[in-house]
């Protein structure tokens, strides 16, 4: 598309797919993603016209076959000839039906799978920040119920739309043309006419009342169950606290909003039903028709027709609107049922289909990548320089997490970064990968902004372990090997022989073939931990940034930690977030922060001798007391 | 449309039979709402007379033009037509409206009693069964089951309907009845057969839709970890494989929901061909058939075919929705063991003296059994547990805070056994704080607050003071107002322990356990929170599952547990003195923290 070529930054993934519908307004996403399926779209009218037309011709034949049985001069076989030809086009129409019906369900699950994977490609190419804003139920909702709802759009609504519209236009035109004519008026059409008013007001009503209260519903729906989805993965909080009859007032009024909102779009449902108005149609144009016949009004065309000597007898009229036309007359109008039954469900599915489209592309069109350089430059071995040039940063451009930190490290040093909980420690790290772009200041590796580099130099040779270890679900070898797609089974189990991670492996029932992850065998933290540093150690970055997650566990387990923990560190630039005091005590530079600025750096004994707060991350309470040198005592004291 | 919506379709073992469960359904409805549940029938038998009723005056009107008689008489009949038309309409908009209302406060009622009943239940409950089943209990399942009462109800009215509607054909006509009834059991066969296909496609197709949806939360929440490693085009192509299989097996189902409609449609155009040419030949060749007949014939046809599809309708789904009523009965059933004495005794401020009185429990097979255990903590004092993992240790307090019952012997608090005591005011006086805790989504406050729903926010913000998260929470943007996310993800885990531990302080237990409490928080936080404990535990009773050795250092009194049992009893210095369990417990778990330990740990490796 044209009007997408504009100069267009990418930012941390790009797909063609991404450019490839237009996205200037919900619309016309909708229908670029439709029009993408030209040829199906063509097919489908093809055949729902004939589906439709047939539909319509079929009461004019039998029509045509109860007028042939009544005249007397009727023919047999003309009678059986109609009969063959109605059950052709029966045939027919069920094929057509059944050729339209398959085509715009095909085309209504590409066009869902072709939104998917826009969706997705999207979905990647937003950073951090993006990631961070939105509500992951949200994300998630878009991506299944909303895209869902586009998926409707085209089938049922283009669908069932077109064979409404289609399918009353047909039966308009074939009532007009055996309607009696009174001074050229087609007098039977006032009918469906003065039906048609108020139906159209009412599925006026129908489409302002109906559609907001289904997304009410909806909404109120996935309220409740998200609601009791998480008290019962809590339900050890509520007995602890005794909180039962307070979740119980909670639910019940979650509970009790939604039915009232499900009762009253029932109520509103059964109070439109278009029954009474097709009921009527065909009740008064009998009525009608029969008041017509009996007043000798009659249609000129067939008037003509049946005069040819073949006029029915037996006191009916002889004005060509007799009881074969009455008779079509009444089933076509019974044709319009399915049409005005169908609109008023239509109308809600548009605007929901429509609600969806609009979020999804909102979601879309959200700005929040993180502008990938125009010219990266590409840095095949990174050595490891790192440098934080008075960096400032705030995720939301009021609050500072970060406060001009700056420090240099050289290639190969081990670097902790300690400071109590909401430092800006992780945050800090987050800058290092470019998972956020600095508000002020600039990181350099090896030199180089980082901003200049290209994403494949920062993501391959800056390596993160991060604290949540996030494992897929798959198997143990396809998510180390997630390091190095193309590692091979040997190399896998060194390194997870190296992370202190095979043996625990070995002792599962399918070994390296064990699921694991949300839908997997459940695997505590030090063994999460350890497949992330095998996936490390098999990704072999420059850099290594760890943030350690720490838990009560014994002794034993601690020395496997420790062990791969120092393996993984070992002859690169690391750094380290923990509360595990031995690795702290060897790393060759500390880095100490305290809200958002550094208050010291150097080695664990420079610091202990100059940093009070280093003290208060290092040792405990009652050690610092003992412990502290004096000069330093009164300083520590006036903190308290 | 009702056939692109299926039920669920889950295994299940069924325990009840199905005449049973549509008792107990339809007691369901009889005990709340029998009186509009006979409405809505009453107007649904009137929709339904007034529908066949209408092609019978069509028919005779028809007989009137055909005859010319446009008389009063005729013109009567031509206006019951119309007036039968508004009957239906207004007896269908009363039947819609009241069962609308029926449905609507069953299921607010289904999930009421649902939820009430999971309420109720103890925790070895929610051990046996996962709280996502759970979840899709109260909501689809009772979903299912409002749909099975229509599903029932329209089986039961279109049953009706068809002998109606058989009877009054073969009155009319008998041979021409049995030329137009030629096709229903083709058209009953092949409905059947198309659904049962389409049952399989679409039982593949909701899989392939799980593991799509699966796949893109999965992506979402590890999206971090996908940057980092640079992977996102891997991604993609495995997301585009998924979604592939997802688009193949939807272009299956498809060929089954599209066939259904035009098949049945054919068909009937087939039934309508062989009236048309059979009662033609009567009426044309024999006379045995007037054209007023015929005509009805044809409009019966078509009341005549779609209960017939209701039906195929019904046969298809009650299997599944069965299962789904007897799911949500089942759940009803369950029956806790941990139940409120029917005389509870009111409790009062409690004092805190503990007495595990020769106590017998037993759970489940990975944890130890507990026989004849004893032991006594007089009121106020502070308890340090320790043993080696899976010694049995959170057991014990999962049966202080009845989470469970015990099976002989008794746990027995001030004097009375806890079983004694009404439940919820029993357990409002314990506090517990757990390694891993879960906060609700909500702010950070009123995080805490669950702790005591009426608490000001000053005795909040103290109460976040004490235990030391004020400093964090203070640089969080919106401090106390923070919305933690679901399960306080947005919180790193030592967060989340100092909002637990500043939640379990704000309920003023009076007796407070702290199980692996302060694992997540560094080393000089958590001395901190021992010092101010130190204060606020006064007066208190407290029982701590230590993994820190200043803990434990603190404590009045150290009990070390190995399988269930007490090994060793006493304080810190004496039991260290003893060279015995815990002078070994304490190189297994303490070493690491001491500070040689510290010094030699670069040498791993």
């Amino acid at each position: 598309m044209t009007e997408n070529q504009i100069n267009h930054i990418t930012g941390e993934f790009y797909d063609p797919v991404m450019d490839k519908y237009s996205k200037k307004s919900h619309l016309k996403w909708v229908l670029s993603h439709v029009l993408a399926h030209k040829t199906n779209i063509a097919l489908f009218f093809l055949f729902a016209t004939v589906n439709s037309a047939i539909a319509a011709i079929t009461p004019l034949l039998l029509g045509d076959l109860i007028n042939e049985i009544l005249a007397t001069s009727g023919i047999w076989e003309r009678i059986t000839n109609l009969a063959f030809i109605i059950l052709i086009l029966t045939v027919v129409s069920g094929l057509a039906g059944f050729a339209s019906g398959i085509i715009i369900e095909i085309t209504s699950q590409r066009v869902e799978r072709d939104i998917r994977d826009e969706y997705y490609a999207s979905m990647l190419s937003k950073s951090m920040t993006f990631h961070d804003e939105v509500k992951a139920g949200d994300v998630m909702a878009r991506a299944t119920f909303d895209t869902r709802m586009v998926n409707f759009f085209v089938n049922p609504v283009i669908h069932l739309l077109y064979a409404a519209v289609f399918g009353v236009l047909f039966t308009v035109i074939t009532m007009a043309i055996i309607s009696p004519y009174w001074n050229r008026l087609p007098v039977l059409l006032i009918i469906p006419i003065t039906i048609a008013i108020p139906i159209f007001f009412f599925a006026r009503w129908f489409y302002k009342s109906v559609g907001p209260i289904s997304m009410q519903i909806q909404q109120s729906y996935s309220n409740l169950s998200s609601y009791l989805q998480e008290k019962l993965m809590g339900i050890s909080v509520i007995k602890t606290f005794a909180r039962e009859p307070f979740e119980r007032v909670a639910f019940r009024e979650k509970n009790d909003q939604l039915s009232e909102e499900i009762i009253t779009r029932g109520k509103l449902r059964a109070r439109y039903f278009p029954a009474l108005f097709v009921g009527l149609g065909v009740g008064l144009s009998i009525l009608w028709g029969s008041i017509l016949i009996d007043l000798g009004i009659g249609n000129p065309v067939t008037t003509v027709v049946w005069n040819q000597g073949t006029l029915l007898a037996g006191g009916i009229t002889i004005s060509g609107f007799g009881l074969g036309e009455l008779i079509t007359y009444s089933l076509l109008a019974g044709n319009l049922f399915f049409p005005v039954w169908v609109m008023s469900w239509m109308l809600v599915l548009i605007q929901m289909g429509f609600a969806g489209a609009d979020r999804i592309v909102d979601i879309l069109t959200k700005e929040t990548i993180i502008p990938s350089p125009e010219e990266p430059i590409k840095i095949a071995n990174v050595k490891g320089d790192v440098e934080f040039k008075n960096v400032t940063f705030s995720y939301d451009g009021k609050t500072e997490v970060l406060k001009n930190i700056a420090f240099s490290i050289p290639a190969g040093s081990n670097v902790a970064i300690v400071g109590p909980a909401g430092c800006g420690k992780t945050t800090a790290m987050k800058l290092l990968t470019r998972l956020y772009d600095v508000t002020s200041g600039s990181v350099h590796v090896d030199g180089v902004d980082i901003r200049k580099l290209s994403f494949d130099t920062i993501r391959r040779n800056i390596g993160v372990i991060e604290q949540d270890i996030v494992l897929f679900s798959a198997s143990i070898k396809e998510n180390i090997s997630y390091g190095n797609l193309d590692a091979t089974e040997d190399e896998i189990i060194e390194v997870a022989k190296m992370a202190q991670a095979d043996e625990f492996i070995v002792k599962f029932d399918k070994g390296y073939d064990t699921i694991v992850g949300e839908r997997g065998t459940t695997l505590s933290g030090g063994q999460k931990q350890r497949i992330a540093i095998a996936r490390m150690l098999l990704a072999n970055p420059k850099v290594l940034i760890f943030d350690d997650a720490s838990s009560a566990v014994d002794s034993e387990t601690e020395d496997k930690i420790n062990t791969a923990i120092n393996r993984v560190l070992k002859e690169r630039t690391s750094f380290i977030i923990t509360h595990r005091l031995s690795t702290i005590r060897h790393s060759d530079i500390i880095v100490v922060l305290k809200q958002g600025e550094v208050q010291a750096i150097g080695s664990h004994d420079e610091l202990l001798s100059e940093s009070v707060d280093y003290w208060r991350v290092f040792a405990r309470f009652s050690e610092i007391r003992k412990m502290m040198p004096e000069r330093m005592l009164s300083e520590f004291s006036q903190g308290e | 449309m009702g056939f692109i919506q299926e039920l669920p379709d889950e295994k299940y073992d069924r325990k009840y039979g199905d005449v049973y469960l549509f008792k107990r359904l339809f007691g369901y409805i009889a005990k709340h709402d029998m009186k509009t549940f006979f409405t809505v029938l009453a107007w649904m038998i009137l929709q339904t007379a007034a529908n066949i009723l209408i092609p019978y005056f069509i028919k005779l009107v028809i007989t009137g033009v055909q005859d010319g008689n446009f008389d009063t008489i005729f013109y009567v009949q031509t206006g019951v037509v119309v007036l039968l038309y508004a009957t239906f309409w207004l007896a269908q908009y009363r039947a819609l409206y009241r069962s609308s209302i029926l449905t609507g406060e069953m299921l607010r009622r289904i999930r009421k009693d649902s939820f009430d009943t999971l309420l109720r239940n103890d925790m070895a409950f929610y051990d046996e069964n996962k709280s996502g089943k759970l979840v899709s209990r109260v909501t689809s399942d009772s979903d299912t089951i409002s749909q099975m009462v229509q599903l029932t109800t329209s089986f039961m009215i279109n049953i009706l309907v068809m002998i109606a509607v058989l009877v009054l054909l073969f009155v009319t006509n008998s041979s021409l009845a049995l030329i137009t009834i030629a096709v229903v059991p083709i058209l009953f066969g092949l409905a059947i057969a198309i659904r049962l296909f389409s049952r399989r496609t679409s039982k593949n197709w909701r899989k392939t839709i799980a593991i799509l949806n699966a796949n893109v939360a999965e992506s979402i929440s590890g999206i971090e970890v996908t940057k980092s490693f640079n992977q996102e085009k891997e991604a993609f192509e495995r997301f585009k494989g998924i979604n592939l299989r997802n688009y193949r097996a939807a272009y299956i189902r498809a060929w089954g929901m599209s066939i259904f409609f035009p098949l049945i449609e054919t068909l009937f155009g087939v039934g309508t061909f062989l009236v048309l040419y059979y009662g033609g030949r009567m009426s044309f060749q024999l006379g045995t058939l007037d054209v007023a007949t015929l005509y009805f014939f044809i409009l019966m046809l078509n009341r005549f075919f779609m209960p017939l599809l209701e039906i195929t309708r019904f046969f298809n789904q009650f299997e599944a929705g069965l299962a789904a009523v007897e799911r949500i009965f089942s759940l009803m059933d369950s029956e806790p063991n941990v139940v409120e004495d029917p005389n509870p005794i009111i409790v009062g401020e409690l004092k805190g003296k503990i007495d595990f009185g020769k106590m017998t429990f037993h759970y489940n097979p990975s944890e130890p059994l507990y026989k004849d255990f004893t032991l006594g903590i007089p009121a106020g004092q502070t308890v340090a547990i320790v043993g080696r993992t899976g010694a049995g240790k959170s057991t014990l307090v999962s049966l202080l805070a009845r989470f469970y019952d015990v099976s002989e012997g008794g746990i027995v608090v001030d004097g009375t056994d806890i079983r004694k005591y009404a439940l919820q005011e029993y357990r409002d006086q314990i506090g517990i704080v757990l390694q891993d805790n879960i906060l609700f989504s909500g702010s950070i406050e009123e995080n805490i607050r669950y702790g005591k729903l009426k608490a000001s926010r000053e005795e909040i913000e103290l109460a976040a003071k004490n235990v030391y998260a004020w400093e964090f929470i203070q640089s969080l943007p919106n401090g106390l107002d923070t919305e933690v996310g679901e399960k306080g993800t947005k919180l790193s885990a030592g967060q989340k322990q100092l909002v637990a531990f500043a939640r379990a302080l704000l309920s003023d237990p009076r007796i407070l356990i702290l199980d692996e409490a302060t694992a997540a928080i560094d080393a000089y936080t958590e001395s901190l929170i021992q010092e101010a404990l130190k204060v606020l535990l006064k007066g208190r009773t407290a029982i701590i599952i230590a993994h820190r050795l200043t803990t434990v250092e603190n404590a009045d009194r150290i009990v070390v547990i190995d399988d269930a049992e007490i090994v060793e009893e006493g304080n810190h210095q004496d039991l260290m003195n003893k060279k015995g369990k815990y002078w070994q417990l304490y190189d297994m778990y303490f070493r690491h923290q001491s500070l040689e330990y510290i010094e030699q740990a670069a040498k791993l490796s």
